[in-house]
């Protein structure tokens, strides 16, 4: 609360140094169609060329407010002619404007590169471009999770980790995701410091034409995010947004966790086989789940005391205990307006999220945006933006509870039947921490529902963007622009683990000395522990432009060039204080150098040192070129160069300088006679060629250490080899040649674009095997790959009816295959090929796409045993050493196929009556696959991590007929389970379609504003992750999640919207 | 107005030009503070300084494959890792795990020595400091060479000019393929580098983590022992031990301590350690019997070394020198007091062989001990011999000792039993030379072991 009212106090100080506005005049009026005399909604009425717009409402009201005495309205709409109309003010009536049915072009759309803005027209490259209205139909908090079920070309993967990618993947070993560009400049910070109410539209840029301009960091593609902003000549306004969510809780059954009556069946197996007795007897005491500890202390296997414990679920326990409904408000208010000299824009966002763990995040943004013409031909601009978060940590869930082995038992009991925590084994025999310590020692156990109460995680973020810009028209065709953008981001973390939390106990046990003479001492003071870190971004950006424009005849000519440096600095500290006394806020000092006794063994440990320091510099160096000309408005040639250099370590100067470029020629067809139609209104044919780079400032061409802080034994800095010389070091180049077809037609009811391209990566960063005799391991990382990709971006926006009911579609529809066409693998052994269902790791197998789903040939289980047969040599084999040797090649494996989807994109369908919309967002993904993950009995037994299909095992002969699950057996096999859980029987398809979102709203502009055009007002309802339709797996599996994690649950929101 | 913006302009770009061109310093910023070209001398003694892979990684796989303990068939059978199973088995081949392995990680020591020492080259370093970092990087990479060699090739003996050694890399270089040597330049790599350290190194180190003269006679000597040279193990075992050769009285520690050893204690020279692996883990490796059978009730070693098994029926290793359950494989003044006796008395000066023994005995058992009267030169190196194995339990120093001895004709034959079937390893079996891991001979065509 204290930040809403910190910001609240600045905001009233800036809303009290407003300008306002000069001498203005109303106009208003309504639109009608000129046939059905129907009153029209959503028509765009404009005053000027940069003047003020608005839009009719649902009752084809419109209200406006111009400057001077006289103005030049131009009303326009899909699927009407575009009317201009003069008016002289002040108006006595209100005006009535008939609009003519019948083709129109385009809807304008402007295009945001980050240089420059221009129209789709004048663009010879692929852009996607989403609208505000569109960007709006979901609620979240941050920006980026609305752009996948969107926006066209974008492909979002959650399960692997690859995240966010445009146009698929252009790179191997490189960093994959694509460049975010917030106003002008790269954004280096959290990107979820952007509140989603500030965004005004998002361009997507995707061939090299398009993105060069970004040079080195552009292979990737580059999203362009613009925020809003007030304009000149623009009535005040207030616009306001406010939402409230909730969610279900998350589905903690979806995890294939194992049974709990199965799991102790099989510690019971593995106790009478002995595999416990080297633990039990073990010094370290290491902890033993509640079974096996009943089973070492002779209880026998089938006494009820281990029955009992069969039937409970510890997941019933998490959703009980723990788990709540989340609940998300998130308010934003802006003002915005302009006079002729200046124009501001000025919001407030404060979002509260407490989620189903009772975390909580806040998060406000304070935006200031000011343009003032200083001269006719001089404006300046500046912006401040500012966010403030502060995220606290909630209580322990699912996934954070670890135990015995590492995972959490099936069967533990969180909670007494009254409802009073319980501890559960965490790192020792409970037997043993029961006992030990004569009284001296603090409690030693581990209580789940209990211990967050004691440790307190918070990171506040704050993060301060200013933008400063001037612009220079000296003369007609020259504009000069100086930008500048400064950001600082300051993150601080402070991790309090109480006196009483179970870190703490366990460490000032485990640091307890017991003298000779029997005398307690604590190592570790009794106190809570306390880490905190700090780290500070600061980023500067300076660039200057000059725009030069001139059209003579038919020609004309836009071209801009420029320089910019960049410097990106982190600084970052950590330090920890030890036995805190949370009262007084005192701390101890503790010996970092004396190699205590630990309390179990005796063996001995330092006290863990957790102070650091860092610092990090990334510096660019650009110099860019752009230009387009245009012959009588239909040819158009564009170019584009680059050269970037930065500070990569251990390059040559020379060789830091990276020349990219583009070119592209545009021809407007539906300018020409022979396609002069009605049913044409825009068509264009697009081809561009260029390219474009992939930096990744970690890699070094010498052989550089990294220095730790002071060795414990020599008391002075020691250092590790980080990275090994590489003195052919490169920046990695992406080439994309693209063909598209930017079309509208039927009076614009139908249009879109389509797109072809191929894109080419060299230079990649690739992994060579090495004789690791040569001491640094087996691989290493050098530019020894090429890999090409392909496909195409259908978008098509129709609208299907106009009549009462009208009813658009969106359809977005990708296809991209990538392939590897060199990559160095002197071992061809299959094993380094077949991934596995926790990781998605790279297979960079020639010929096949960067992410393959490789398998072993599955023979089937072995009728007589359950054994998992694979295929040795051409013949069916159980030697899981040989099947996993090198004499096993990539060759013999099954390809399945690529990792990533093939087709995925998204289609919306809106209808529309009396100013209620409903909304339904499918997307779809199909064409890839996916390892299921299943039993790896040696993992069961090693780390406790069980999986429901052991209920599907092969037990006796005949179960072969209908489950893949090998039988258990012991002694335990790894070999085997490897090789089960690497062939085609734990493959799945992960074709799907996904409701992804229903929003549904109602514009009660007409009655809340009593007709004034000016004031809209609207309710709106939205479902997120409504669910999928249809999966291609028959295990209930979601893909987009895997077996591993939750899918993210069923969100509801209301909220309502407006401007006055 | 307007005639004031133009300037501003100029100077805008005048300012941009300006950096643009002073740019090359802008860009020699290091993008990671803590990340250095090594350059200076300091820069590689923290290379070696660092002790989680210079000292902490030595292997294991000669111990695993010893015979001074033993595993029940449901500690065999609960190993996580058909591997080691294999190898507790003495099988012929696939004993290790690909890309990672003892192979791997014993050859990282040797990049890093062998980067440090290009390193001095390239820097032209002279001087105290940069003799030192030269001499220990030499031992570092000396010493792995030994291990490898211990492991990974036959006992050194007349055949060793045609015999296979190991892989001998001198530079960081790491396009150059591997190549075996003979066993025979095997070793003379390793003395060369020794000899060499000799006389770059101070007498004593700072810490026993870095090598010191001191170590590299000891290492000399234990090199020598293991080719057999017993005069001149004899005379590097001498010098060491005028440098150091301090012992502790175990009488002074407590037996009852769960670890009664320190770390770093008074008679370590060198500290490296092997991470017990998977067959040695502190509760599984059980105390073959017949070792067992020589610590006589006197004997201090026997509880400061051993405890039962949970089930009673068998002794456990506690720990020694590391203060923990990793094994200690560094040198400690002990085993030189060892090699000097055993040196004494197969040149025969009989009576100096007697005395080392004896003081080193006085001060491992209880105070009934006797000095041994022995005047049979066979029985007293059996008697050394046998302290030796007491002595320097799980320091990884059995297998090769098992492969020096059956060499002298002592005919130590190894037999296993896993669930009633008997593994057998005859003397001067070709398996006392382990298998190199199988990817390495795909990837670099060298010769594998004969079988």
């Amino acid at each position: 609360m204290k930040i809403l009212f910190y910001g609240l106090t600045v905001f009233c100080v800036w809303l009290a140094g407003l300008t306002v506005c000069n001498a203005q005049y109303k106009i208003w009026g309504k639109v009608l169609s000129r046939s059905k005399k129907e009153l029209l909604s959503n028509v765009t009425v404009k005053i000027s060329k940069d003047g003020p717009v608005t839009r009719t409402n649902y009752k084809g009201e419109f209200n406006l407010i111009a400057q001077s005495d006289s103005a030049l309205l131009t009303l326009s709409h899909v699927g009407y002619q575009t009317k201009e109309l003069s008016v002289k003010l002040p108006l006595t009536n209100a005006l009535v404007v008939l609009l003519e049915e019948g083709s129109n072009r385009l809807q304008e759309v402007t295009i945001s590169t980050g240089y420059q803005t221009l129209s789709r027209e004048r663009a010879t490259g692929a852009f996607s471009h989403v609208d505000e209205k569109l960007f709006n139909q979901q609620v979240s908090t941050d920006v980026l999770s609305r752009l996948a079920p969107i926006a066209n070309g974008l492909s979002d993967d959650k399960r692997t980790g690859i995240g966010l990618t445009v146009r698929g993947l252009s790179t191997i070993q490189g960093i994959k995701g694509p460049l975010i560009v917030v106003d002008n400049f790269p954004y280096e910070g959290d990107i979820n410091n952007i509140n989603p109410n500030d965004v005004r539209d998002i361009t997507i840029l995707k061939d090299a034409a398009a993105a060069s301009i970004w040079g080195a960091k552009a292979g990737n593609g580059v999203i362009v995010i613009t925020t809003k902003k007030g304009g000149f000549n623009h009535l005040n306004r207030v616009t306001f947004n406010s939402n409230f969510s909730t969610a279900e809780k998350s589905d903690l059954f979806y995890l294939k966790q194992m049974k709990p009556a199965d799991y102790i069946d099989y510690e019971i197996g593995l106790y009478g086989n002995g595999y416990y007795d080297a633990m039990i007897g073990n010094p370290n005491q290491p902890a033993l789940t509640p079974v096996v500890e009943l089973l070492a202390g002779g209880v026998n296997p089938d006494a009820a005391e281990i029955g009992a414990l069969k039937n409970h679920d510890v997941r019933n326990d998490f959703l009980s205990a723990v788990y709540s409904r989340p609940f998300n408000q998130q308010y934003a208010l802006a003002f915005d307006g302009g006079s002729e000299r200046s124009s501001y824009y000025l919001s407030a966002g404060y979002d509260h999220n407490v989620d189903e763990l009772h975390a909580k995040t806040q998060r406000l943004n304070l935006r200031y945006n000011y343009s003032y013409r200083i001269l006719k031909n001089l404006d300046l601009s500046s912006s401040l933006y500012f966010t403030k978060t502060q995220a606290n940590s909630g209580k322990e869930g699912y996934n954070s509870v670890t135990s015995a082995y590492g995972n959490l038992y099936p069967y533990a009991r969180l909670a007494d039947t009254e409802g009073q925590p319980l501890s559960i084994v965490k790192d020792y025999r409970m037997a043993y921490i029961d006992t030990v310590g004569q009284g001296k020692l603090l409690d030693w156990k581990y209580y789940p529902l209990d211990n967050y109460k004691h440790v307190r995680n918070t990171e506040s973020t704050s993060d301060v963007l200013l933008n400063t810009g001037l612009v220079y028209r000296p003369t007609k065709n020259i504009t000069l622009q100086v930008l500048h953008q400064y950001e600082q981001q300051t993150v601080k973390g402070t991790l309090e683990q109480g006196r009483d939390s179970y870190y703490t106990r366990d460490l000032i046990n485990l640091f307890t000395q017991v003298n000779t003479g029997g005398e307690w001492n604590y190592a570790i003071p009794v106190g809570g522990i306390y880490d905190f870190s700090d780290s500070k971004l600061s980023v500067n950006n300076l660039r200057g432009q000059l725009n030069y424009q001139k059209e003579w005849g038919s020609n004309s000519l836009y071209a801009l060039g420029g320089a910019e440096i960049r410097d990106a600095r982190t600084i970052s500290t950590t330090f920890r204080q030890y036995g805190v006394n949370e009262e007084v806020l005192s701390s101890a000092l503790v010996d970092y150098t004396t190699y205590f006794p630990t309390f179990i063994t005796g063996s001995g440990r330092y006290i863990p040192n957790m102070d650091g320091l860092g610092k990090f510099t990334n510096r660019f160096v650009s110099l860019f070129a752009n230009a387009a000309y245009t012959y009588r408005g239909k040819y158009t040639l564009s170019g584009s160069a680059r050269r970037d250099a930065s500070n990569i370590f251990g390059v040559a100067t020379n060789d830091k300088w990276t020349p990219l470029w583009s070119a592209g020629l545009s021809w407007l067809l539906s300018d020409e006679n022979f396609l002069k139609s009605d049913r044409i209104d825009f068509l264009k044919l697009r081809a561009t060629y260029g390219f474009s780079g992939n930096v990744d400032q970690s890699r070094s061409a010498l052989t550089t250490i990294s220095f730790l802080s002071n060795s414990i034994y020599t008391g002075t800095p020691y250092a590790r080899i980080e990275r090994y010389a590489n003195p052919d070091l490169k920046w990695e180049k992406v080439s994309t040649v693209n063909v598209g077809l930017d079309f509208g037609l039927f009076g614009s009811r139908l249009n879109g674009s389509v797109d072809y391209y191929r894109k080419k990566g060299k230079d990649l960063f690739g992994i060579q095997m090495l004789d690791y005799t040569s001491g640094i391991g087996s691989s290493i990382v050098k530019n020894v790959a090429a890999m090409k990709g392909s496909g195409f971006d259908l978008e098509l926006n129709s609208v299907n009816t106009t009549d009462r009911i009208r009813w658009t579609s969106q359809l977005n529809l990708s296809y991209n295959t990538d392939k590897i066409t060199e990559n160095y693998f002197p071992s061809a052994s299959a094993r380094n090929f077949v991934g596995t269902s926790a990781a998605t790791n790279v297979t960079g197998l020639e010929g096949k796409p960067v992410y393959s789903v490789l398998s072993y040939a599955w023979a089937g289980l072995n009728p007589d045993t359950g054994a998992p047969r694979g295929y040795y040599k051409g013949q069916i084999s159980e030697d899981y050493t040989a099947l996993l040797g090198p004499d096993v090649l990539v060759d013999n494996l099954v390809y399945h196929g690529p990792v990533l989807p093939v087709y995925f994109g998204s289609l919306g369908n809106s209808l529309t009556f009396e100013g209620i919309t409903l909304t339904a967002q499918l997307t779809y993904k199909y064409g890839y696959y996916f390892r299921r993950g299943s039993i790896d009995y040696s993992a069961l037994a090693v780390t406790g991590k069980g999986h429901d299909d052991y209920g599907k095992r092969w037990e006796n002969a005949g179960d072969e007929r209908f489950t893949d699950i090998p039988s258990a057996i012991y002694p335990l096999n790894p070999s085997r389970d490897e090789f089960f859980n690497g062939s085609e029987a734990t493959v799945e398809k992960g074709d799907h379609i996904r409701l992804q979102y229903i929003n549904l709203s109602y514009d009660m502009s007409g009655w809340l504003a009593r007709g004034d055009a000016l004031k809209t007002f609207s309710f709106y309802v939205n479902i997120n992750n409504v669910g999928i339709l249809w999966r291609a797996n028959k295990q209930g599996i979601d893909p987009d999640y895997g077996t591993y994690q939750i899918p993210s649950p069923r969100t509801y929101a209301i909220g309502f919207r407006g401007t006055f | 107005m307007k005639k004031l913006t133009i300037p501003i302009f100029k100077c805008c770009f005048f300012g941009v030009l300006l950096t643009l061109s002073s740019c090359e310093k802008f860009l020699d910023e290091k993008p990671n503070v803590k990340y250095a070209v090594p350059s200076q001398v300091s820069d590689l003694q923290a290379l070696l300084d660092y002790y989680p892979t210079m000292n902490n990684r030595d292997a294991g796989s000669g111990e695993i494959s010893a015979d001074d303990y033993f595993l029940t068939d449901g500690d065999w059978e609960g190993l996580a890792n058909t591997f080691f199973q294999d190898m507790y088995t003495w099988q012929p081949d696939n004993l290790f795990l690909p890309s990672s392995n003892e192979w791997s990680k014993l050859y990282e020591v040797v990049f890093v020595a062998n980067t440090v020492l290009d390193g001095l080259e390239k820097i032209s370093a002279q001087g105290n400091n940069a003799d030192n970092v030269r001499g220990q990087a030499l031992v570092f990479r000396a010493e792995s060479f030994l291990r490898l060699a211990e492991i990974w090739t036959l006992a050194y003996d007349e055949n060793a000019t045609s015999n296979l050694g190991i892989p001998l890399r001198l530079t960081a270089n790491f396009n150059e393929l591997s190549k075996r040597s003979t066993l025979e330049q095997t070793y003379k790599q390793i003395i060369q580098d020794l000899q060499m350290a000799v006389a770059l190194l101070p007498n004593i180190s700072l810490t026993p983590l870095r090598p010191s003269k001191a170590a590299a006679y000891g290492y000399l000597s234990r090199t020598y022992f293991f080719m057999r040279d017993y005069s001149h193990a004899l005379s590097y075992a001498d010098s060491c031990m005028q440098l150091k050769a301090d012992l502790m009285d175990y009488n002074s520690l407590d037996p009852s301590a769960t670890y009664p050893f320190s770390k770093l204690n008074e008679e370590v020279i060198m500290e490296c350690y092997i991470p017990a692996p998977g067959p040695l883990g502190p509760s599984r490796a059980r105390i073959s019997p017949d070792l067992l059978a020589l610590y006589d009730e006197h004997d201090l070693r026997k509880r400061l070394f051993f405890k039962a098994s949970p089930d009673g029926e068998a002794q456990l290793f506690k720990g020694s020198y590391e203060g923990g359950a990793t094994l200690f494989s560094g040198l400690a003044t002990d085993e030189l007091m060892l090699i000097h006796a055993e040196g004494c008395v197969r040149l025969g000066r009989m009576e100096d062989g007697l005395h080392d023994l004896n003081e080193l005995l006085k001060n491992r058992y209880d105070d009934t001990f006797k000095p041994l009267e022995l005047t049979d030169k066979d029985a007293l190196l059996r008697r050394i011999w046998q302290e030796r194995r007491k002595e320097l339990v799980f320091r990884g120093l059995r297998w090769p000792d098992i492969k020096r001895l059956n060499k002298e004709g002592n005919n130590i034959m190894l037999s296993r039993t896993v669930k009633g079937e008997v593994y057998r390893l005859e003397p001067n079996d070709l398996r006392y030379a382990l298998p190199l891991p199988e990817d390495i001979i795909a990837l670099s065509g060298m010769e594998q072991n004969p079988r």
